[in-house]
């Protein structure tokens, strides 16, 4: 099942651990907001990485017994982040929420697997980068500092 | 896309031919590198007491070489042409032995242009020395102008980020890059642009045509700059303080900038997933700049201070006509009135001086609303924040704080977008990132990035804005704070222990 899996991999996950920067990240990123195209709305010139469309759209689908599990699978994976001494950004907070929300839908067989936009977010979380969106833009933060992007255009995807 | 290949085979082999040029340049000054070394690094050092005398018998000296070495340059020039102008009517051998004229001319010029960038530096290395990231940056700038392959190549490669970054389509990269119209239009407006005591010697090459003496010349700079950060090291112990702590400062931004640039791109396509890579830069053809102005209302600035959002524009509108939740937020958290007053004004009511694209105006204007932001700050009035609220809130609060109060004392408080990674990067010298750095409670892999002289500046402001908000410290959080930062902690502490209690109010 996938939602199992992204559960393991996630708890797999040292956050913002990555020793120095990697122009992948971005890549990762921009490939997250690729995957966004079906839930962007045409009048939103921009989104944040976090935003309450992308978070509507993640959770329209799942029953409060998915939710209760999601909360409960993210609860479980802050507390061991917390006794390993990281630190997660809110907007990564927010992110795996939605990643696990997506993977429940694929379980659903409500979202195509290829059309999910978590797994570039998996492969930067797994890379040791995490996201943090801030007044400077969208940062992302490896051990020893972080660069920042600017929030990408709709039109870029179009 | 077999026009594609074509141009991208042809590009490859003008990079090919480039770059054989150089190393042949290379192999021929290899000799004359430690000579030439010493004598830049001496001229550092002397340099700084150089009068206006010796400035004058240098001056001289300088013009004899490039005098002699333009001669060169001609008789090579004259002579490569003159055997290929005899076929020039040939169908394609005449094109062809052109090319080749060509060719042989810009490698002599490559070669000239590197004798000739040893003279010329004797006046301005310690500048040059001290500033080299920018000296860089504004070199591989001006190669990307020199008509021809060089410039080609290097135009190729920088469009190939921005296309990665949203700032081009495909379109454009190749219309810049290979649309002789584009690229003459683009070179003669760079070049009459230039204006500097440094860069004057390449204009005059552009302007005489010698283009392949230019990247010579570009090719020795950079290389001895890189070996005069070491020098400007090394001099740091004689005295020198703040120019080494300013070269050391740029010598640690270079990781970052070159952690970013074209070469790191490359290796991203090498090494990501192919599918996903060709999957996302085929998704980036923007009709719209990821880094110009946007049609948001703000001035300036672009995507990093445009409106995004909305519902965030209206909820900040709300917090801003609200004149009595600095008192409710202050009474729900235990936080002094003036310390809430002051976040209030400077992450809702205040517009502040923002950098945008380094080189660029900067941009005068609010921040951008965050939803997050705005729904912390009603919680905090309403009195429902949850534990996890509850934190980030800390943490949001600790850093417009420190923010504002080194705002206040005149620091920048966005670090510049590199145009050419199309991003800021991690500089810690900002308010931005110097108060991010005091809100994850002086984490010391951070801390060690900032630079001496900044640190010595901005520490005191840093801790006392983290403690308006934190109070004094616990000892589990100062065991893991760097030494500096624990005694800065102390004497604070000891400060405020020592002033008489405010009595409700604020009035002292």
């Amino acid at each position: 099942m996938r939602f199992e899996d992204v559960v393991t991999r996630l708890h797999a996950v040292r956050w913002g651990s990555a020793a120095e920067w990697n122009p992948e990240a971005l890549a990762w990123l921009l490939a997250y907001y690729q995957r966004l195209a079906p839930v962007w709305p045409p009048d939103r010139p921009r989104l944040s990485p976090t935003d309450r469309v992308i978070e509507d759209a993640a959770l329209a689908t799942l029953t409060d017994e998915d939710r209760a599990r999601i909360a409960a699978e993210a609860e479980a994976l802050w507390t061991a982040a917390r006794e390993r001494g990281e630190r997660v950004e809110a907007a990564t907070r927010k992110l795996v929420t939605f990643v696990l929300a997506w993977a429940r839908a694929a379980d659903a067989g409500t979202l195509d697997v290829a059309d999910d936009p978590s797994a570039p977010l998996l492969d930067l979380f797994a890379a040791g980068f995490q996201v943090n969106y801030t007044t400077a833009g969208i940062e992302l933060h490896y051990a020893t500092g972080w660069n920042t992007a600017p929030v990408p255009a709709r039109a870029s995807f179009a | 896309m077999g026009w594609l290949d074509s141009i991208a085979d042809g590009a490859s082999a003008a990079w090919n031919a480039t770059t054989d040029a150089a190393s042949s340049a290379a192999s021929a000054a290899s000799d004359a590198g430690s000579w030439i070394a010493d004598t830049a690094v001496d001229a550092y050092h002397a340099g700084v007491d150089l009068s206006h005398t010796a400035s004058g018998y240098i001056k001289r000296g300088e013009e004899a070489v490039t005098d002699g070495v333009h001669w060169i340059e001609d008789e090579v020039d004259h002579g490569a042409h003159g055997l290929a102008s005899r076929v020039a009517d040939v169908p394609v051998l005449g094109t062809l032995a052109e090319g080749a004229a060509d060719a042989v001319t810009f490698a002599t010029q490559f070669e000239g242009g590197v004798v000739g960038g040893a003279t010329s530096l004797l006046g301005g290395v310690a500048n040059a020395v001290v500033h080299p990231i920018d000296t860089v940056r504004g070199l591989e700038t001006m190669a990307e102008h020199v008509p021809g392959p060089l410039g080609q190549s290097l135009r190729f490669g920088h469009g190939l980020i921005d296309m990665a970054t949203g700032d081009a389509s495909f379109g454009d990269v190749m219309d810049r890059s290979f649309n002789p119209l584009t690229e003459a239009k683009e070179d003669t407006k760079y070049w009459g642009n230039v204006g500097s005591a440094l860069l004057s010697p390449y204009k005059k090459s552009f302007q005489e045509g010698r283009y392949g003496e230019i990247a010579g010349r570009g090719a020795f700079d950079i290389g001895l700059l890189l070996s005069g950060v070491g020098e400007a090291e090394a001099a740091g112990t004689a005295g020198k303080v703040g120019e080494v702590a300013e070269a050391s400062r740029i010598a640690e931004t270079a990781d970052v900038a070159r952690a970013i640039d074209t070469a790191d791109a490359a290796r991203v396509a090498e090494t990501a997933d192919g599918a996903r890579v060709a999957e996302t830069a085929d998704g980036l053809r923007p009709a719209e700049s990821g880094i110009t102005d946007g049609a948001s209302g703000h001035a300036g600035g672009g995507a990093f201070v445009d409106s995004i959002d909305p519902a965030a524009e209206a909820a900040y509108d709300g917090i801003r006509a609200n004149p009595g939740d600095v008192a409710k937020v202050a009474e729900n958290t235990k936080l002094p009135p003036e310390v809430i007053q002051r976040i209030k004004d400077h992450l809702f009511n205040n517009e502040h001086t923002l950098t945008t694209v380094e080189g660029e105006a900067a941009a005068q204007s609010r921040f951008v609303a965050i939803q997050d932001y705005a729904d912390l700050w009603k919680s905090a009035e309403g009195g429902t924040l949850s534990a996890e609220q509850t934190e980030q809130l800390m943490n949001l609060m600790t850093h417009e704080n420190v923010e504002a109060r080194l705002a206040e004392s005149g620091l920048n408080i966005l670090e510049p977008v590199d145009p050419v990674a199309g991003m800021r990067p991690f500089r810690a010298q900002g308010a931005h990132d110097l108060a991010s750095i005091a809100e994850r409670n002086f984490d010391p892999r951070l801390f060690d990035r900032i630079p001496p002289e900044v640190r010595s500046q901005y520490l005191r402001t840093m801790v006392e804005g983290t403690m308006d908000v934190r109070g004094t410290f616990s000892p589990e959080a100062l065991k893991s704070m760097p030494p500096e930062v624990q005694e800065m902690a102390a004497q604070i502490a000891r400060e405020r222990a020592a002033m008489p209690v405010r009595p409700p109010g604020g009035t002292p």
